[in-house]
């Protein structure tokens, strides 16, 4: 065997399950012992042959009547045995694994999370996982216990007759030609299938998932096909696999089992010329009809063995995932100045970079924002800052310490990072709140709703603050899920606010609410705004426009229409969208029309 | 136990007869299978009884049972799997065609989460496990009986 440089996925199943290997070790030598007892029920199956035809009396089979039965007993309890103690010492391992998981999760740099659909992890953190149950709790004892007991057969019968031994190999060894053709067959397929699995899913995920679109737009007949289609795809993938495999399944579920094939017409010959005892000859056969069964009860754990190397590396991409890299001690900060310098940022190393040379100062208690074409990299800034990836090149200090040197902890109590997007938790409303401090009394939690906004439609729900948000926040409207995250941010109290503008449009209502809800929440504090919209901003303390990556200006508003020329012509096509009557004189520069997009 | 059989053959549709040649052959291979004892009931009467024996018969009737076994094998597990799993497409489908006239107010988060649970983990379980199951039951049944 090659010996290749990263471990096999066993060795690394094998590892995970570092705790529970006694366990382990218990369930194969009970395994091993079950299926010794079948054996021990053959052999004495074999000995009363052996008595009948060398013409002894019934009562003297007795003690081997009694073997069988103590064979099977012992059969009986040592599998049963070795079923509850591999199960349970698996779904421990399990546990363990999927708890190792979701630590992991909370150490992974924010952005990675932000850019994985959510779905992908509970995808490897259930599914997976779940996977690896039949390898853990019936491969490692039973596939042990299967290829232990036929080859102490086998040599049980070299010992009677070695010719005997050769001739009842013969069937199992064509019949492992056959298993290593189908398990090549396996190999070439096996990536197929699972992208047209993949393909299939996400055809369900889309129709099912959009089924409401769909029919309100009598649009069913081709998203219906494509759907169809994809299902269609995924069973004829199947079939056609096993079309490939089934000449090699055919000969290795008939020539295994078939072992009499070679075993009779040798033995027979073999009596005829006097050199073999009938006696010796049907103890073999009896023996040989114990040894294929479970042979092939272990070549059918072939088939999980290849499903086993890919779950492991899908568990092993989020379990290797590089980490963010912080002290566990709080770093003293001296205030809650921002200073960037000559910050470089690729999301991979050797990819080309997002960011490059960023310079720049954000004091303590000042509004800024970042405006810029969309892909100019504004919230990529944001985001570094908040910690979500790290800096490629150059460094982000906060109070004068490198973030990279303050524990993540610290870092989250210093910046409160408002989104676009706001999840709400299929909890009490009141609880949702409290997500931003956890030891804030209900008062604190009924005022911070206050403060945005928010007092007023809670107290109309039907519970008031006890009311559930259902699951992602359904049941409330966008505006509302707005302002009770910013609520969230505001109770958390940090004196760094990060706002990443909502792109999508609100109604003027809501907007107007969420606006005052802002300007309650940035009290006080130094906000950093990633803009989408300049109205908002035209009073911040310094405007930063980006574009492609580059830090190209900053200043006041004043400035910057003087100075530059890309903050002017987004300014001017502002005004246009805001103003019907002036739309005809102001040409929309290209720019700045991605701004909104 | 019963029950569920019939509701697998309910529930493989236009499969339905594909299925049940599937079980059929795998009961015919069962025949072959069993045809191996009577090679080793000849053997056991010359060797025992003293009655002559011909090795070309005992190697005959092996060979005629394991090709029987082959045949059947191979046919039995190719309709197997079609019937498996387009049985299972089809019940896909079908799911997806009623909700194009289901109407709107059925739909909700959590409604539209069970289907996709459903259309994809349940009938993935059922794809991957109910021809077989069925084949290797009523198979085994008709063996029993047949013996």
């Amino acid at each position: 065997m090659e010996k290749k440089k990263e471990p096999s996925p066993f060795s690394i199943i094998w590892k995970w399950a570092e705790k529970y290997h006694g366990g382990f070790y218990g369930a194969i030598i009970m395994a091993v012992i079950g299926v010794a007892g079948t054996m021990f029920s053959y052999i004495s199956v074999a000995q009363m042959i052996r008595l009948l035809i060398g013409g002894e009396s019934l009562g003297k089979c007795v003690p081997w009547v009694i073997g069988v039965a103590v064979g099977y007993v012992v059969k009986a309890i040592c599998s049963t045995i070795s079923a509850t103690l591999s199960h349970t010492v698996t779904f421990h391992t399990l546990r363990d694994l999927r708890e190792q998981m979701l630590k992991k999760l909370s150490r992974l740099p924010m952005g990675v999370i932000l850019d994985t659909p959510s779905g992908q992890y509970k995808t490897t953190i259930v599914d997976r996982v779940e996977g690896m149950e039949p390898t853990l709790a019936h491969l490692i004892p039973e596939m042990t216990a299967n290829i232990v007991v036929p080859v102490a057969i086998a040599v049980y019968v070299f010992i009677i007759d070695w010719r005997m031994g050769l001739a009842s190999l013969v069937t199992t060894i064509v019949g492992m030609f056959a298993a290593s053709g189908s398990g090549k067959v396996y190999a070439k397929r096996w990536d197929g299938a699972v992208k047209v699995g993949k393909a299939m899913a996400n055809a369900i995920v889309e129709y099912i998932g959009g089924i409401q679109v769909v029919k309100a737009f009598s649009q069913s007949a081709g998203s219906y096909h494509k759907y169809a289609d994809a299902v269609n795809a995924n069973a004829a993938c199947y079939r056609d696999w096993f079309g490939d495999s089934s000449k090699y399944m055919t000969v290795m579920q008939t020539f295994i089992p078939s072992i009499l094939l070679t075993v009779l017409p040798v033995g027979g010959l073999l009596c005829k010329s006097g050199s073999l005892s009938a006696a010796d000859f049907f103890t073999i056969i009896v023996l040989s009809l114990g040894f294929t069964g479970p042979f092939l009860a272990a070549l059918s754990f072939v088939d999980e063995l290849a499903i086993v190397g890919s779950n492991v590396k899908e568990i092993c991409g989020i379990l290797e995932a590089p980490e963010l890299v912080r002290p566990e001690t709080p770093a003293k900060l001296e205030s809650s100045e921002i200073n960037l310098k000559n910050v470089t940022f690729a999301y991979e190393a050797g990819q080309d970079e997002v960011l490059s040379h960023i310079n720049l100062d954000i004091k303590p208690n000042t509004v800024t924002a970042f405006v810029g074409p969309s892909g100019s990299g504004k919230s990529t800034i944001a985001k570094l800052i908040a910690g979500f990836w790290d800096v490629t090149g150059g460094s982000i200090t906060l109070g004068g310490t490198d973030i990279r040197q303050i524990p993540l902890e610290q870092l989250n109590q210093q910046i409160a990072y408002v989104s676009q997007e706001n999840y709400l938790f299929d909890r009490s409303v009141r609880e949702n709140i409290r997500m931003g401090r956890l030891d804030a009394a209900d008062e604190e939690v009924e005022a911070v709703a206050k403060a945005a906004g928010c007092d007023g439609f809670i107290r109309a729900l039907d519970n008031g603050y006890d009311t559930i948000c259902g699951g992602g926040g359904g049941h409330l409207s966008g505006g509302e899920k707005q302002r009770i995250s910013i609520a969230r941010a505001m109770l958390k109290n940090a004196p760094i606010v990060i706002l990443n503008e909502a792109t999508a449009s609100i109604d003027p209502e809501n907007e107007a609410l969420i606006q005052q809800a802002i300007s309650e929440l940035t009290k006080g504090k130094t906000l950093i705004v990633i803009a989408h919209r300049l109205g908002t901003i035209a009073n911040a303390d310094k405007i930063v426009v980006v574009k492609k990556g580059q830090l190209i200006a900053q200043g006041r508003q004043e400035e910057l229409l003087a100075d530059c020329p890309l903050y002017a012509d987004m300014w001017q096509s502002y005004l246009g969208s805001r103003d019907q009557v002036n739309d005809a004189d102001t040409p929309v520069k290209e720019d700045a029309v991605c701004l909104e997009s | 136990m019963f029950g569920i059989i019939k509701k697998i053959f309910r529930f493989s549709g236009t499969k339905r007869n594909v299925l049940t040649r599937a079980v059929v052959v795998a009961f015919i291979g069962a025949v072959f299978k069993a045809l191996q004892f009577g090679a080793l009931l000849y053997m056991a009467e010359a060797l025992l009884g003293g009655t002559a024996m011909n090795i070309g018969v005992v190697l005959g009737i092996m060979i005629v049972s394991v090709i029987g076994r082959m045949i059947c094998f191979y046919f039995s597990a190719n309709d197997e799997t079609d019937a498996g799993y387009f049985m299972v497409a089809e019940k896909r489908i079908y799911i997806g065609d009623r909700l194009r006239y289901i109407p709107m107010g059925y739909f909700n988060d959590n409604s539209l989460g069970n289907i996709k649970a459903v259309i994809t983990t349940t009938l993935g379980d059922v794809e991957n496990n109910a021809a077989r199951c069925l084949v290797i039951i009523v198979g085994g049944f008709l063996n029993t009986f047949a013996v």
